[in-house]
């Protein structure tokens, strides 16, 4: 079953969208017990840290979503915000814990003297280097849709698995270990490339489902 | 880095997609899920959408449409939207509480944009901000230019003054944590002229959060400059992504000839395609219960009556329920009969200008080889195709190719007039004539799911000469007259619209694509070929456009008749139709005056001679009072063609009935001891 997380920082109706053109059915649910019950998550989000790790917390997510990716080592896809909650902390509007799933931090972007303005809104091309996973590489160079101020500086760099490049940085647009997977961009309003992404994630978590089930 | 983006903006009033003027004037341009999906078949950067309804409630207008949503709040709107929006979409009007946005967000807008009530509460943009992070607040900004040059901020649609400099105020919504401005003129709005690029210069230096520029695009030579002499991040327009085929591609094309490092245009796209997917379980269980309502006589109108007055425009005789797109103003006129003084206080300059216009885009796309036809003119062999072949052929001396959609209806003299055109005019000709089994099912069909045997017709109709352009390689399609703008004024003179996928589906074709029937009454794809409008990609790769002659040649079409009778003998009728007193329209089809017209009757209460009249109204060919005698003596009727299609087709005429009064419309119709009733025109 693939649970798509429905709390009210998720933006829940454009993902459902987007995974009924791809063909993925999906559930809705909110509590940790779905969570429990889920082989895959899905964590979509707009909105601000601190409100949305609140509602998480009020629901007893954190844990159940830990226990979920790194415990039980199921597929965790975080979209934008929801990729950015995989972090240990942020500093969007002071300092606020994370879900301390993969090892990072959330800062703010800066145009660091470029023309680039804050937030980083618009369409960017990926950087998909080649040792990434190849259910990305052929995205490599495709443009996607951001929308963000802040952005996920991971501890290790081999957790990066695609960039772009904003005040003259390289910033995150993924983020990957194993099975748990962030997304900076929206894959749901990035029209076809996209739900091709979004296709393509999805095939290789449930194709690594049935691996791991074999084995 | 990222791309500069070319935004189209969406004005919604009361679930419908409107034109905007001067922040005043609005007129009906269509379903919004119609063209909200075209932007998605586009691929375009990102759409606005801005909700200028004064509440909540929607009209659709009619019942015979495939694309419909339930509920009357702006969110179920947006829910509809969002199954055919896959790009980002920033979605504004009427929002005042964190409620507000937190609903929009959660129905499928990615950003909320931010108007009067940020003016009122400076706070209510950091509050927002903070909750919904700055990514998904825009503050948008109607500035004013005073005749002495002052730029002022003005809010409540552009109404109220607020004292307040456009920078200063930018600054400031920057400062309480807004993401983007959305910086619209009001001055240029619907003006055609361009943007304020010095205004939007001002802004984009102050701030150093993203600008969309917004208000007085005409041209698409209109949008580069907002970027590369601006500076803004994004540009943004309304009205001209309304009027043509292909605007969005066509639009971005310009752009990245003028230099703007756009993202590529890209077409035919493999997860959306211009076909709508129906849920057809859903469809076939609407359709039966609509046929089991038939057989059980239980009709959604017959409830006791009397309605709510209806009303009739006071210059002409349209009535404000009605098929077409329309308005009323606040004299009681419509829309259609200002349109036409309008149209009557053009002087003969501008209609030279129009007609050096049409012979400019017939010179830049006609062969140059010999190896193809100039262009191509749809034609039904009516007074209208000849007229039209008269203008391009013997006028401007060009080379058409004439087509036909042969929809077997035809009455004995508009099958003479249709043959005689090659000979007449000396023009080569292509009948396209589908199966007669084919066209029965349609026909059938047709009645049974929408109330309308013709809509083979309309469809086959505007679908053919397409094709055929297609085919031959030929870039141009040319039409008569525009038939909203005409009878209704649903555009503004100066822009141009010219025939769309958009258009033939949700007009002609009422939300019902050629797919749709694939699998009814044993219908299959390779049945339904003349019904399919060629590809996006093939439209852009030909440049194809499909202009409408009435936009550049001054119509009227009872002095056409007598041009085309006098000069080549076109023939009218002996025998006058059952339902109106007009004999020269509608020749190339017995039932468009007759049985499919008596449909309309039943569906909204009023049928052809009302359009009939009007027109004949407005042109100073007869008084009201006339009209309304006419209207009371051939509205009712039901005609004669009826039985040649009942048993063309092989329906009875108490099954025909019974269907047909499953869509007569509750606004219109009530029941009194059985007997169907509605308010007679006065």
């Amino acid at each position: 079953m693939i649970l798509l997380l429905s709390l009210e920082f998720c933006n829940v109706k454009s993902v459902e969208q987007a995974f009924e053109r791809i063909g993925v059915p999906i559930t809705l649910g909110a509590s940790a017990r779905d969570v429990e019950a889920a082989d895959v998550v899905i964590l979509p989000g707009v909105g601000a840290y601190k409100q949305a790790m609140t509602r998480l917390a009020e629901a007893d997510l954190p844990a159940a979503l830990r226990a979920h990716a790194l415990e039980r080592g199921r597929p965790l896809v975080g979209i934008c915000l929801g990729m950015q909650l995989l972090a240990d902390e942020s500093v969007e509007h002071g300092r606020h814990a994370g879900l301390g799933i993969i090892p990072g931090t959330v800062e703010r972007l800066s145009s660091n003297g470029t023309k680039d303005r804050v937030p980083n809104m618009g369409w960017s091309d990926l950087d998909v280097p080649p040792e990434s996973p190849a259910y990305l590489r052929a995205f490599d160079g495709e443009a996607c849709y951001f929308a963000h101020s802040y952005h996920f500086i991971a501890r290790k760099a081999a957790d990066v698995a695609a960039t772009i490049t904003h005040g003259n940085r390289r910033v995150a647009a993924v983020i990957a270990r194993d099975n748990i997977i962030g997304m900076q961009f929206h894959p749901e309003k990035s029209l076809d490339i996209g739900l091709e992404i979004l296709k393509s994630v999805m095939d290789h978590v449930m194709a690594s489902l049935t691996t791991g089930r074999r084995s | 880095m990222n791309y500069p983006r070319l935004i189209p903006l969406v004005l919604l009033k009361q679930g419908l997609v409107v034109r905007s003027a001067g922040f005043h004037t609005h007129q009906v341009i269509g379903n919004p899920i119609s063209t909200i999906g075209r932007f998605s078949h586009w691929n375009a950067d990102e759409l606005i959408i801005i909700d200028i309804s004064d509440s909540d409630h929607h009209d659709l207008r009619r019942d015979d449409l495939q694309q419909r949503y339930a509920g009357q709040s702006v969110l179920d709107v947006l829910a509809e939207i969002t199954k055919v929006c896959f790009m980002p979409l920033t979605f504004g009007g009427r929002i005042v509480s964190l409620l507000d946005i937190e609903r929009r967000l959660a129905t499928g807008a990615d950003k909320v944009s931010i108007n009067t009530a940020g003016v009122d509460d400076p706070g209510f943009i950091r509050t927002a901000a903070e909750n919904f992070g700055s990514q998904a607040i825009v503050a948008s900004i109607d500035v004013l230019r005073h005749p002495d040059g002052r730029p002022e901020v003005y809010v409540g649609s552009g109404k109220r003054a607020t004292g307040l400099a456009p920078v200063d105020w930018a600054r400031r919504v920057e400062d309480l944590g807004a993401g983007e401005i959305l910086l619209n003129s009001i001055d240029r709005d619907g003006q055609g002229k361009g943007y304020d690029l010095d205004l939007i210069h001002e802004i984009t230096e102050a701030v150093t959060v993203p600008v969309i520029a917004c208000g007085g695009v005409g041209r698409y030579e209109d949008l580069s400059p907002g970027i590369l002499q601006a500076g803004a991040s994004a540009v943004a327009a309304a009205n001209i992504f309304h009027f043509c085929e292909l605007s969005y591609p066509f639009a971005k094309k310009q752009m990245i000839e003028d230099g703007v490092p756009l993202r590529p245009v890209k077409l035919n796209s493999r997860w959306f395609p211009r076909e709508p997917i129906y849920d057809q379980p859903a469809e076939e269980a609407r359709v039966n219960d609509r046929l089991t309502r038939a057989s059980e006589r239980r009709y959604a109108a017959a409830t006791p009556g009397p309605r709510a007055p209806i009303r009739w425009c006071k210059k002409c005789l349209y009535p404000s329920i009605s098929a077409a797109p329309m308005e009323f103003d606040e004299e009681g006129v419509c829309t259609g009969c200002r349109m036409s003084v309008l149209k009557d206080t053009i002087p003969p300059s501008e209609w030279d200008r129009r007609k050096a216009l049409l012979k400019d885009i017939l010179e830049r796309n006609r062969s140059r080889d010999g190896s193809r036809h100039d262009c191509v003119i749809a034609v039904s062999g009516g007074k209208d195709s000849w007229f039209q072949i008269h203008v391009i052929k013997n006028e401007l001396g060009l080379n058409p190719l004439l087509v036909t959609y042969d929809g077997n209806n035809w009455t004995e003299v508009g099958f003479r007039n249709l043959l005689r055109m090659k000979e007449v005019f000396g023009c080569d000709h292509i009948v396209v004539s589908p199966s007669t089994d084919t066209l029965k099912k349609l026909n059938r069909l047709g009645v049974e799911i929408l109330g309308d045997m013709s809509w083979h017709a309309h469809v086959g109709i505007t679908t053919v000469p397409v094709r055929v352009a297609v085919e031959n390689k030929i870039p141009i399609v040319i039409w008569g007259e525009h038939g909203y703008l005409d009878l209704c004024g649903q555009f503004d003179l100066d822009d141009f619209p010219e025939m769309s996928f958009r258009d033939r589906l949700e007009h002609f074709a009422r939300g019902y694509e050629w797919n749709y029937f694939v699998g009814r009454e044993g219908l299959q794809e390779r049945d339904l070929i003349h019904w399919r409008y060629p590809s996006d990609q093939e439209l852009y790769d030909l440049d194809c456009r499909g202009i409408y002659l009435g936009n550049y040649v001054f119509w009227d079409a009872n002095k056409h008749v007598e041009l085309i009778i006098d000069k080549y003998g076109f023939e009218l009728p002996k025998e006058p139709f059952d339902r109106t007193y007009r004999m020269m329209s509608n020749l190339d089809d017995m039932h468009e005056n007759g049985a499919h017209d008596y449909l309309k009757f039943i569906k909204f209460g009023y049928g052809r001679c009302t359009d009939h009249v009007s027109k004949d109204i407005r042109a100073g060919l007869m008084t009201r009072e006339e009209g309304i005698e006419l209207i009371k003596r051939y509205d009712p009727v039901k005609p004669k063609d009826l039985y040649r299609w009942l048993s063309y087709v092989g329906m009875d005429e108490d099954r025909f009935d019974r269907i047909a009064d499953t869509f007569r419309d509750p606004r219109v119709w009530w029941t009194e001891d059985g007997e169907w009733k509605r308010h007679e025109i006065s």
